[in-house]
């Protein structure tokens, strides 16, 4: 899209911003009458419900109101307005470099106009915004010159076109009267202000934004956002755009463009492509190909972002203390469940990590330093000298910025700081650095939690508590996770749970699509449309595709967090990465080594077989599989056999009807459209026997099952896997010690080290004396390894099956 | 060997090598070179048929549209529309494949999404559509030629909304391979056009209704083809004198023009284009002879 671009001229300082609708932007600097408007909003109360909303409506005010209260309109600022609409990353460009070139000082007007011309002039031609407009102009910015308007304030309240002459422009809409425009003013601000509601936490595109706020038509939709941008309730940025340069070195004219990045996804160059575009007329306009299954990111395209969700992290103090015991009790938890819970909620609800935070963007924060010393440098400059009485408030308030995004001080602080009298210069003149840093933090790794739990452990009724617990500090809490089916399958639990709370359910083409509740449950893809939006942000099956090994997926998640909130990664397999920091300590976590029901995990069992391809070829059925299919059969279970390839699945399902000719068995796959049909059917039993690969690795639990994993040494099964198809079996408190078989010609490092953590858990979960007793009283086993209790068909006399100790030792 | 029969040899080699160059360029610019540009997916093509560098899969998925039973809009089955229309503005109309499930989701993917991609994937699906008209029309009349592609315009809204024209990118797609010049001669005439056209809008809208002929574009369409374009023709017209394009329209030849678009439904859309086209150059270019095919993408 196009914007246009103004420079803003106030006494003692000067912007340049660009803006979707300049008569918003009018109103806002120009026309006097705020002073009541606010008294009738009853903005200076201040003790609404929603505070931080409040705060942040009224610091806007308070800066604009400024300008009026103190210089007053005799002073007059003035807006000189560039002629033409510019796209929107030229518009950004020219901003940046009228910061870079006048610092942001007080300007004459003939000198600013100067200055604009080159800024624009500039701007365009390190974008590209010439490229359509070449024939026009020939190809030479110097005759890429458009009339400035130039827009003042009069004394009587109204608006007339600056004194000087030469601007006059026609076709600009005459201002209303006085009145007529401060019931104008009023109502825009009270939209914007419902907008920002619905805004909170978000990260849109502009169709989101339309239909988010059910906005039919963009020209509705861009003076309402214009103007929530003014009161600072949202942000406008450009949804691709170059990195912020924080070295301080600028680009010089003719050398090579800044790398973009995609502002949603964080995809660099590499997922970018470039085209013509008819939308801001440049014939390279950067898309982000990595993102577009959510719609496109575009250079020329805006990304809304509203403020961050309101809850604060530290505890109310005025809460009641209950003691974490009384906290937990209402959730019916296993105390292995109650001991991994308690552990996420201290570490939840201690206070932010300051140090780390501090550490990391060291550098970025001198730099900011840097550039604000020499802001005030600036001020202090000759020509500037005469008037700085209020250097030593602004020096003070600058100190209580930087400190707040830093993250250290209290909240309470914070408020205070942002709240304290109007401090228009500062706030405006130094709004670059605190961008560039807020965008510095943003790369500090937010405060991360894993509960680590084996499979069967019950991880839903373990998150529980620490939704209620973000809920009651007045926070949203999301749970995410990659698979869809999840989300569904989860969503009436969470429902159930919490019968009280308004959940909202996302994935695509959720009719639930564009509402807000307290509790988000969702895909992973949709948090592309949030950010600093939840307090607390749960993402289950962090190792399951697409989430795992996807750094789209990975950002996204982390910008949904809100500032203070924290990040709780629940798995049964966690990535090597985290584990390894796990062990090293420095990922906090929990493990939760025992199942809901207190039995130990069924350790697998190694199955002497040929592979797959050969079985298949082969007359005689391994006899070895025969018997511990035989066996499963008749202890009344019902067996997952999984396999590595698609193409297996059918002719294994001959093979064994033929072999099992009473016993109804089925296949499927990623590819079988009856795949819902047969896991149901299996699920109520009238299916005994169903091949699959490892689609069906998680997420289906069936009370009695056997697990048979076949070619468990291919190339396809790693640890992880194993240990998921391995924790299909033992699932319910009825049958819990299910049966489990690596059928491979040989033992790999895979199977190896998923009999080594599974052994491991079940020993952690013996130590810890989460292990239940046996029906005949005594604990299972304690002097014997693990499997022992299992009641494992590998029978000591049987040569092929053995225990994979000692196959394999 | 006849100098004709050297120069056509020589374009034939030149054709066939930029096709080459086209498409092996078309495989860089996908971010993932290995990656399908339709559905994402990696794959080792080598050896397998692959079109404009799609996956097997993709490839073996591609509705082509062979067999035609309605000569004038090129349906795959028989047609009643045609038969009961009593004057189409249009000679001949032909789709490259037809509306399934797979198109449509890649022409939402493409128009919808805008993932631009995959226009010069499609677009080489239309220009292997209009080398088979081409193909048949000169099984007839052997100096059969189109003068230019015209593609359906977009509204100047929508256009900035979305950011390109599909139609008028498939035309450069087509135009390229098969060397025919673009010429953007219509608009729309809602929603777009200046101040001043106001008053002979309003009589474009009552005589034609969507669409109007750019009578600024017309005289492009007389141009001889090596002004108007940068074709390979033209470059070896240039250098080859006994070889040169005659001025179009050439001798006793129609001014033939293509019009291209991504579906085909009723044919109103085309109906309607080739109307608007024809009338402005009938009243403009009183004695030229026009006559008007299109070419889409899909039919539905
Ligand atoms: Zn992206
Ligand atoms: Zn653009
Ligand atoms: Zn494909
Ligand atoms: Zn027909």
């Amino acid at each position: 899209m196009k914007v246009l671009v103004y420079a803003l001229l106030e006494e003692r300082a000067s912007s340049c911003r660009w803006t979707l609708d300049p008569e918003a932007d009018r109103w806002f600097w120009l026309a006097p009458g705020v002073e009541r408007f606010r008294q009738e909003q009853g903005l200076d109360g201040g003790a609404g419900k929603d505070r931080l909303g409040e705060e942040r409506l009224i610091r806007g005010l308070a800066d604009r109101i400024g300008n009026f209260e103190e210089r007053g309109v005799k002073i007059g600022c003035k807006m000189l307005v560039w002629d033409e609409p510019l796209p929107l990353g030229a518009a950004i460009e020219a901003a940046a470099r009228w910061r870079r070139m006048t610092s942001g000082r007080e300007l004459e007007q003939k000198t600013a106009e100067g200055a604009l011309r080159r800024c624009v002039q500039e701007a365009m031609e390190a974008e590209g915004g010439f490229e359509r407009q070449g024939a026009k102009i020939n190809g030479s910015r110097a005759e890429y010159a458009r009339p400035i308007l130039k827009w003042g304030p009069t004394g009587d309240g109204g608006l007339i076109d600056a004194a000087d002459g030469d601007g006059g422009q026609p076709d600009a809409p005459r201002p209303p009267s006085a009145a007529g425009k401060s019931a104008a003013f009023a109502a825009l601000t009270r939209q914007a202000r419902q907008d920002a509601e619905q805004l909170r936490g978000r990260a849109l595109h502009v169709p989101e934004a339309l239909a988010l706020l059910g906005v039919a038509e963009w020209r509705e939709l861009a003076p309402r956002l214009q103007f929530a941008a003014l009161l600072g309730l949202a942000r406008l940025e450009a949804a691709v755009a170059p990195a912020p340069p924080l070295s301080g070195r600028w680009r010089q004219r003719g050398a090579a463009p800044r790398p973009r990045r995609c502002q949603r996804c964080g995809s660099g160059e590499a997922q970018l492509r470039r085209t013509p575009c008819a939308s801001c007329g440049r014939r390279a306009c950067a898309y982000c190909e990595a993102c577009l299954a959510m719609g496109r990111s575009r250079e020329c395209g805006l990304l809304i972002l509203g403020t961050p969700s309101r809850a604060c992290a530290a505890p109310p103090s005025a809460a009641p203390q209950l003691s974490m015991a009384a906290r937990l009790a209402p959730w019916n938890l296993s105390p292995a469940q109650q001991a991994a819970a308690a552990a996420a909620l201290r570490y939840i609800e201690s206070a932010p990590p300051q140090e780390k935070r501090r550490a990391k963007p060291a550098a970025r924060l001198r730099e900011a330093w840097r550039r604000l010393a020499g802001r005030f440098a600036a001020l202090s400059a000759p020509p500037l000298a005469p008037a700085y009485p209020r250097l030593p408030r602004l020096l003070a308030s600058a100190s209580n910025r930087l400190r707040l995004l830093r993250g250290d001080g209290n909240r309470a602080d914070r408020e205070a700081s942002a709240l304290s009298a109007p401090q228009p210069l500062l706030e405006r003149d130094e709004q670059p650095a605190a961008t560039a840093l807020l965008a510095a933090t943003d790369n500090v790794p937010r405060r991360q939690f894993l509960l680590w739990a084996v499979t069967g452990a019950g991880k839903t009724e373990m998150i529980f508590p620490l939704v209620a617990a973000a809920l009651e500090r007045g926070g949203r809490a999301l749970i995410a996770t990659p698979r869809r089916d999840v989300v569904l399958e989860l969503d009436p639990r969470i429902r159930r749970a919490f019968p009280a709370e308004r959940v909202v359910t996302l994935f695509g083409g959720s009719p639930q699509r564009w509402e807000s509740g307290c509790i988000t449950l969702a895909t992973t893809h949709q948090l592309f449309r949030f950010r600093e939006g939840f307090d607390l942000v749960i993402i289950d099956e962090i190792d399951a595709f697409p989430y795992h090994g996807d750094p789209q997926l990975h950002y996204a998640a982390s910008r949904s967090l809100a500032p203070d909130g924290a990040t709780v990664l629940l798995s049964a397999t966690p990535p090597a990465k985290l584990r390894g920091q796990a062990r090293r300590g420095s990922l906090p976590h929990a493990r939760v080594p025992v199942r809901f029901h207190g039995h130990p995990l069924p350790v697998p069992a190694m199955l002497r077989m040929p592979a797959v391809d050969r079985l298949l070829r082969a007359l005689r059925f391994p006899p070895a599989l025969r018997r511990a299919l035989q066996a499963s059969l008749d202890r009344g279970a019902q067996l997952f056999v999984f396999v590595q390839r698609i193409r297996h699945v059918a002719p294994l399902v001959a093979r064994l009807r033929r072999e099992f000719k009473a016993v109804a068995i089925d296949g499927t796959s990623s590819k079988d459209e009856e795949r819902a049909d047969k896991v149901r059917l299996f699920r109520d039993g009238a299916i005994r026997l169903l091949v699959t690969t490892t689609i069906l690795e998680r997420g289906v639990t069936i009370p009695r099952s056997d697990v048979f994993i076949l070619d468990a040494d291919g190339r396809l099964f790693d640890d992880a896997s194993l240990i998921q198809m391995a924790g299909r079996a033992g699932r319910s408190l009825h049958d819990p010690a299910g049966r489990v078989y690596f059928g491979a010609p040989a033992v790999n490092n895979a199977q190896r080290s998923a009999v080594k953590e599974i052994r491991a858990m079940n020993r952690i979960a013996m130590k810890k004396g989460y292990l239940k007793a046996n029906e005949s009283g005594k604990p299972p086993a304690p002097a014997k390894p693990p499997n022992a209790v299992q009641p494992t068909a590998a029978t000591p006399d049987s040569p092929s099956v053995a225990p994979i100790a000692e196959a394999n030792r | 060997m006849s100098a004709a029969d050297l120069a056509a040899r020589a374009l034939r080699a030149i054709r066939s090598a930029v096709t080459i160059g086209c498409s092996g360029a078309l495989a860089m610019l996908s971010p993932a070179s290995a990656a399908c540009p339709v559905c994402g997916r990696a794959f080792r093509g080598q050896g397998k048929v692959s079109f404009a560098g799609l996956c097997p899969a993709c490839t073996e998925a591609i509705p082509w549209i062979r067999r035609i039973e309605c000569p004038v809009c090129g349906r795959p089955e028989r047609c009643g529309d045609c038969a009961r229309r009593t004057a189409a503005s249009f000679v001949a109309s032909r789709s490259a494949v037809r509306y399934d499930a797979s198109v449509r989701s890649w022409l939402a993917t493409y128009k919808y999404r805008g993932h631009e991609a995959l226009g010069p994937v499609l677009g080489e699906m239309m220009a292997e559509a209009c080398r088979h008209l081409l193909a048949e029309r000169r099984a007839r009349y052997p100096h059969f030629r189109f003068d230019a592609l015209v593609p359906v315009p977009l509204s100047e809204e929508r256009l900035a909304e979305r950011g390109f024209n599909q139609a008028e990118q498939l035309a450069s797609c087509v135009g390229a391979r098969c060397s025919i010049p673009v010429v953007e001669a219509l608009r729309r005439t809602r929603n777009s056009g200046k101040q001043s056209y106001i008053s002979r809008r309003e009589r474009m809208r009552n005589t034609q209704g969507l669409f109007a002929a750019d009578e600024s574009r017309l005289p492009a369409l007389f141009l001889p083809n090596d002004t108007r374009s940068r074709s390979i023709e033209s470059l070896v017209a240039t250098f080859w004198p006994t070889f040169g394009s005659s001025p179009t329209p050439h001798a006793g030849q129609p001014l033939r023009l293509l019009l291209i678009d991504d579906i085909y439904t009723t044919g109103s859309t085309i109906d309607a284009c080739a109307g608007a086209l024809s009338e402005s150059l009938r009243r403009l270019y009183p004695g030229t002879s026009v006559e008007i095919y299109a070419l889409t993408l899909a039919r539905s």
